[in-house]
């Protein structure tokens, strides 16, 4: 005679789902990740998502700031992107992609600036920082399928 | 408005966590060991399960998880799905570490046909039929009843059928029904 179904799963239910380790491997762990971070992929990702920052800033403030309002927004923004932007490496060494892989994701992160930047341009036309951003983030798209060409020489690539 | 307070205080302890896996992306290690101190112990138990009982080996690859995961971060694009991404890290290394062989770690002071979970199991009878169960078996009984994966999941992981998965886990039912008769 078994075990019934019902008590059975009656029986795995019950089980722990949670416990801690019984050794505190948090030491361990961090020496092994001591290394530097290699910024690789994302860079270009945190230089699309410090324009997404930017833009999200600007939507905070409205549609039409005041004139001084705008400079100093302008500034502060502008600030901002810019630290982050200098807290990366050289983004050319992520646009020579190391894979495929690498550029999609980049290319879908840049695509979700721009579209954040339209959207945002659409409600406050002509601001030259939203036009700025955009320019850039048009830069980046051109150095991206410029190394998904130089990319597909190496080996086949299709974007 | 007890039930307000905790849905808040749920939805704070949300917002914390994927905040931590934010900075953590970004370099912070302090956020990485915070998401280290709130899912290992999620992951303990279904590593050790997996290990067979090796609680040595199941440390193990608890360790090599969260250095993988600290090493793709990167590649996580959706912070609230941190702990799921994190469970595959996990099983991946399991299941990736059993197919190449790896010796099993020597736990000095575990009985290894008997081995006891390092938590009071309140069910040790069941706990051991499941170490006991064959390898394949043990494996999907694991993350099908005790991790909430899937059959489709199961497969692509342990890459087979999902049919097999599910004659895996009918098989381990039947073993751990005899067992425990």
């Amino acid at each position: 005679m078994t075990l019934d179904d019902r008590e059975l799963d009656r029986r795995l239910a019950a089980l722990t789902r949670e416990s801690a380790p019984g050794a505190d491997h948090w030491p361990t762990i961090e020496r092994r990740i001591q290394a530097p971070r290699r910024w690789g992929l994302p860079v270009a990702a945190s230089a699309a998502a410090a324009l997404v920052l930017a833009v999200a800033a600007l939507r905070v403030v409205g549609p039409g700031p005041e004139p001084n309002e705008a400079t100093d927004l302008q500034a502060v923004v502008s600030a901002e992107a810019r630290a982050m932007q200098a807290s990366a490496p050289d983004e050319t060494d992520v646009l020579r992609a190391r894979s495929p892989e690498a550029l999609m994701r980049a290319w879908s992160d840049n695509q979700s600036a721009i579209e954040e930047i339209e959207a945002a341009l659409a409600r406050d036309p002509g601001n030259p920082l939203l036009l700025e951003f955009l320019a850039e983030a048009r830069l980046r798209q051109a150095r991206l399928i410029n190394s998904s060409l130089t990319l597909s020489t190496q080996a086949r690539m299709t974007l | 408005m007890e039930t307000t307070a905790t849905a808040h205080d749920s939805e704070a302890r949300v917002a914390d966590a994927d905040a931590d896996v934010e900075a953590a992306q970004r370099g912070d290690r302090r956020a990485f060991e915070r998401l280290y101190r709130r899912h290992a112990a999620l992951l303990m138990p279904m590593l050790w399960r997996m290990a067979g009982g090796d609680r040595g080996l199941a440390e193990d690859w608890l360790q090599e998880t969260f250095v993988l995961a600290w090493r793709k971060l990167g590649q996580l694009r959706e912070p609230g799905a941190f702990g799921g991404w994190l469970k595959r890290l996990a099983v991946n290394i399991a299941l990736t570490e059993k197919r190449r062989g790896r010796l099993k770690t020597v736990d000095s002071d575990a009985d290894p046909s008997a081995p006891e979970p390092p938590w009071p199991a309140a069910d040790l009878d069941l706990e051991r039929a499941i170490a006991a169960l064959p390898e394949r078996a043990r494996q999907v009984m694991v993350l099908f009843h005790l991790s909430d994966l899937g059959h489709a999941e199961i497969a692509e992981l342990m890459e087979i059928d999902p049919g097999t998965s599910k004659a895996q886990l009918h098989r381990a039912r039947q073993l751990l029904k005899e067992a425990l008769a």
